[in-house]
C-alpha cells in the first residue's frame, strides 16, 4: 500500500509575523473539537498550490492513502 | 516554500494553502492538525494536534505493524537553520497589559518583498470598553535572511485612523541601538479609543487603520536598502492569528499557536 505524507503550510503563514517553529508536544491553549468530528467525511475540494507553486486541487490527493499534517514556519 | 523545505531538510511532499487559508479552515482551523485520508478521499483519522505515536498506531491498523520502524535519525534530514549574522536579545520587549488577541492585518501591494511582517493585536476587552491597547510588532521574516541596519535611521511608522477611532500616538520611532545590526522585533503599545457615537458598531467591522512603515533592511548577502510598506488594519479578530506565549523576555521570539 502506498502512502504519501504531506505537510500543508497555511498560506498566510508565509506572510505572517512572528518567528515560530512547530514544537512537538506543545499543545495549543485553544481546543479544536471540530477537527475530530471530520472523521468519516469527505476531504473538501479546495484549490491550493503544490511545492513548485503550481495550482492543484485537494481532490488530486485521491487514489492512495495520504497523511496530511498542517503547520507553519514563520 | 522551497526555503522552508531547505531549512527543515524535508524531502516529503508539501502543499501550500491558498491565501485565504481555506484548506486549513475547511479542516477545522487547527494550526498543527493531522489527518489520514483514504484513497476515496474520506477522512479516516483526525487529530487536532499532530501526534506521531497515534499516527503510527493508525497506520499500523491500516497496513499492519512494521518491524523495525524507521526512525527520524535514519531519515538523515539535513536541517540548515537560516543564517543569523545579526544580534538578538538586545531590544527590550514590551510587557502586555493584559490578554491580547490578533487582529486582521492586510499588507498592501508592494513591489518589494515584505521583509518585515506586521503583527497587530488589541486588548481582549476593547470591543466592550471602547478603550484599550493596540500592539503592533514589526518582525523580520526569518526565511528572507535580513536584519536591521542600525547605522541608518531607525524604523518609523505612521497610522491614520477613521473618524471615531483615536490612537494615542499616530506615529512612532524605534529606539536607537548601539549594535550595528540586530534581528529583534520592533514593537509598540499604543493607546486606542473608540467613540461608538461617531463610528457605529456596524461601521466598526469595516473600519480600517492605515499604517505606513519605513525601515532599512540589510540582507545577509550584503545589500542594504530602505523600504516603505503599507498595511491596512481591521480591529476584528484574525482567526488565523493564533496566540503568543512567553513574550516579553529579552530576545524571546514568543511562541505562537496558529
Amino acid at each position: 500500500m502506498c502512502y504519501r505524507i504531506l505537510i500543508c503550510m497555511a498560506g498566510m503563514a508565509i506572510l505572517s509575523t512572528v518567528s515560530f517553529s512547530q514544537q512537538p508536544g506543545r499543545q495549543p491553549s485553544v481546543q479544536f473539537p471540530q477537527v475530530t468530528q471530520l472523521v468519516g467525511k469527505q476531504l473538501p475540494d479546495i484549490k491550493v498550490l503544490d511545492s513548485q507553486g503550481n495550482p492543484m486541487s485537494t481532490s488530486d490527493l485521491r487514489g492512495r492513502h495520504t497523511v496530511l499534517v498542517f503547520g507553519c514556519l514563520t | 516554500m522551497a526555503e522552508a523545505k531547505r531549512t527543515l531538510g524535508s524531502s516529503i511532499e508539501w502543499i501550500c494553502d491558498n491565501i485565504k487559508n481555506e484548506f486549513k479552515q475547511a479542516l477545522g482551523g487547527a494550526p498543527n492538525s493531522q489527518f489520514v485520508i483514504d484513497p476515496d478521499g474520506k477522512i479516516i483519522n483526525a487529530s487536532s494536534w499532530s501526534n506521531p505515536t497515534g499516527l503510527r498506531e493508525t497506520l499500523a491498523g491500516l497496513v499492519g505493524e512494521v518491524s523495525p520502524p524507521t526512525t527520524v535519525e535514519e531519515l538523515g534530514l539535513k536541517q540548515l537553520p537560516p543564517p543569523r549574522l545579526a544580534a538578538t536579545g538586545v531590544m527590550v520587549r514590551p510587557q502586555m497589559p493584559g490578554p491580547m488577541r490578533a487582529i486582521v492585518v492586510k499588507p498592501q501591494p508592494s513591489l518589494s518583498p515584505y521583509y518585515v511582517k506586521l503583527r497587530a493585536e488589541i486588548g481582549s476587552g476593547f470591543m466592550q470598553d471602547g478603550l484599550g491597547w493596540m500592539y503592533i510588532g514589526f518582525h523580520l521574516d526569518p526565511l528572507l535572511g535580513v536584519h536591521w541596519n542600525n547605522l541608518a535611521p531607525p524604523l518609523q511608522f505612521r497610522i491614520k485612523t477613521p473618524a471615531g477611532l483615536c490612537v494615542a500616538s499616530s506615529q512612532g520611532k524605534a529606539p536607537v541601538l548601539k549594535e550595528e545590526a540586530d534581528a529583534d522585533p520592533r514593537e509598540f503599545l499604543l493607546g486606542l479609543e473608540w467613540d461608538s457615537k461617531i463610528l457605529s458598531r456596524t461601521e466598526f467591522a469595516d473600519a480600517e487603520l492605515i499604517l505606513e512603515v519605513d525601515y532599512y533592511a540589510c540582507h545577509n548577502d550584503g545589500w542594504c536598502r530602505p523600504f516603505q510598506q503599507r498595511y491596512h488594519i481591521q480591529l476584528m479578530p484574525d482567526r488565523n492569528g493564533g496566540s503568543v506565549r512567553s513574550r516579553g523576555r529579552p530576545g524571546g521570539g514568543g511562541f505562537r499557536n496558529r
